[in-house]
């Protein structure tokens, strides 16, 4: 006697989500029980962040530091309130600091406890920010994380690691790059690359 | 100084790097703790507090988190613990509806709507 256990399609279950995902629709369950949630709203958030905040908010602001020299020492002085001019601004952009790199400085910003970013300027962290190697060798040997990024950074120029927390944030502001001296904001902030403004990377350079 | 490629890294992936969330379900983690905090159940400074113990335990385990699935595995911990320990919710309640949606998939014909029965949480 043959079996009837044959693969039936019609007949097969749902596909099982793995366990993370199950986890997740209980959490989902319970908060939307408790009215604590609003699926629009999540909707939104995840849509904002995927698709409406990034760096070209950063750039936006890196440009604008490089053609008006007021708003760079607004910015450097108190980065918080020259970012809202820009009406950047909201969770995770509260306490901003900006850090200049200059021929003699190079800064690297890293959050060696989790992953703290200034989500209003620079949207969400790529992977590699939230890795434990990046994390970790980034205080420890900066110079050469810097160069795997493809940065060399000369000996006589200092690198400063900024540790990121959960109550402040650090933005690079990169150097102008040379030959942009005709160019205006708007065609500035498209040199501006979102790892420039992390330090691992540096502006494009004008074509 | 000088710059060759901003993705020269060997632990940086160029396709994930453009991508916010590689799954959905880091998205709506994310989303969840947010909505969360903001509406006042808990600070950020909380979540981040529980959450780098979290990826400190993690790496004890699973040696370098790769800040993809492991980074976020991290986060649903710390969210986790952080409903039971604000006592929006307990663990028990989380498991039995980690279980009822578990059976639901197993018991819901391809293509049909996955559904679960109310349970008082």
């Amino acid at each position: 006697m043959t079996s009837n256990k044959k693969h039936n399609h019609e007949d097969a279950h749902s596909h099982l989500p793995s366990d993370p995902e199950l986890r997740v629709k209980a959490i989902e369950t319970l908060l939307l029980g408790k009215g604590l949630i609003d699926p629009k709203t999540l909707d939104e958030l995840i849509d904002t962040y995927e698709n409406k905040i990034g760096p070209q908010n950063g750039a936006k602001v890196v440009a604008k530091a490089w053609v008006d020299e007021n708003y760079k020492k607004r910015l450097l002085k108190d980065a918080t309130a020259a970012i809202r001019e820009l009406s950047y601004q909201g969770r995770q952009g509260e306490n901003m600091v900006v850090v200049e790199n200059t021929p003699e400085v190079h800064n690297i910003v890293v959050c060696t406890l989790c992953s703290c970013y200034p989500w209003p300027v620079l949207g969400i962290p790529p992977t590699w920010y939230k890795s434990d190697e990046y994390r970790s060798r980034t205080v420890r040997e900066p110079r050469k994380v810097l160069s795997e990024f493809g940065v060399n950074v000369d000996p006589q120029i200092k690198v400063k690691v900024w540790d990121s927390t959960a109550e402040l944030r650090y933005l690079v502001l990169p150097m102008r790059p040379l030959g942009t001296e005709d160019m205006d904001e708007n065609e500035l902030a498209k040199l501006v690359t979102r790892n420039s403004m992390i330090g691992t990377g540096l502006p494009e350079n004008a074509r | 100084m000088n710059s060759k490629s901003s993705f020269n890294l060997p632990f940086t992936n160029l396709v994930e790097d453009q991508v916010a969330f590689q799954n959905p379900w880091h998205g709506q983690i994310f989303a969840i703790t947010v909505q969360l905090s903001v509406n006042g159940n808990f600070s950020w400074t909380e979540f981040v507090e529980i959450f780098g113990i979290s990826l400190k335990e993690a790496r004890l385990k699973l040696s370098d988190l790769d800040g993809n699935d492991d980074y976020f595995n991290c986060w649903l911990t710390a969210l986790e613990k952080i409903i039971i320990l604000k006592k929006i919710g307990d663990i028990d309640v989380l498991s039995l509806l980690k279980d009822d949606w578990t059976k639901a998939y197993l018991s819901t014909p391809h293509g049909k709507p996955v559904k679960i029965n109310s349970r008082s949480v």
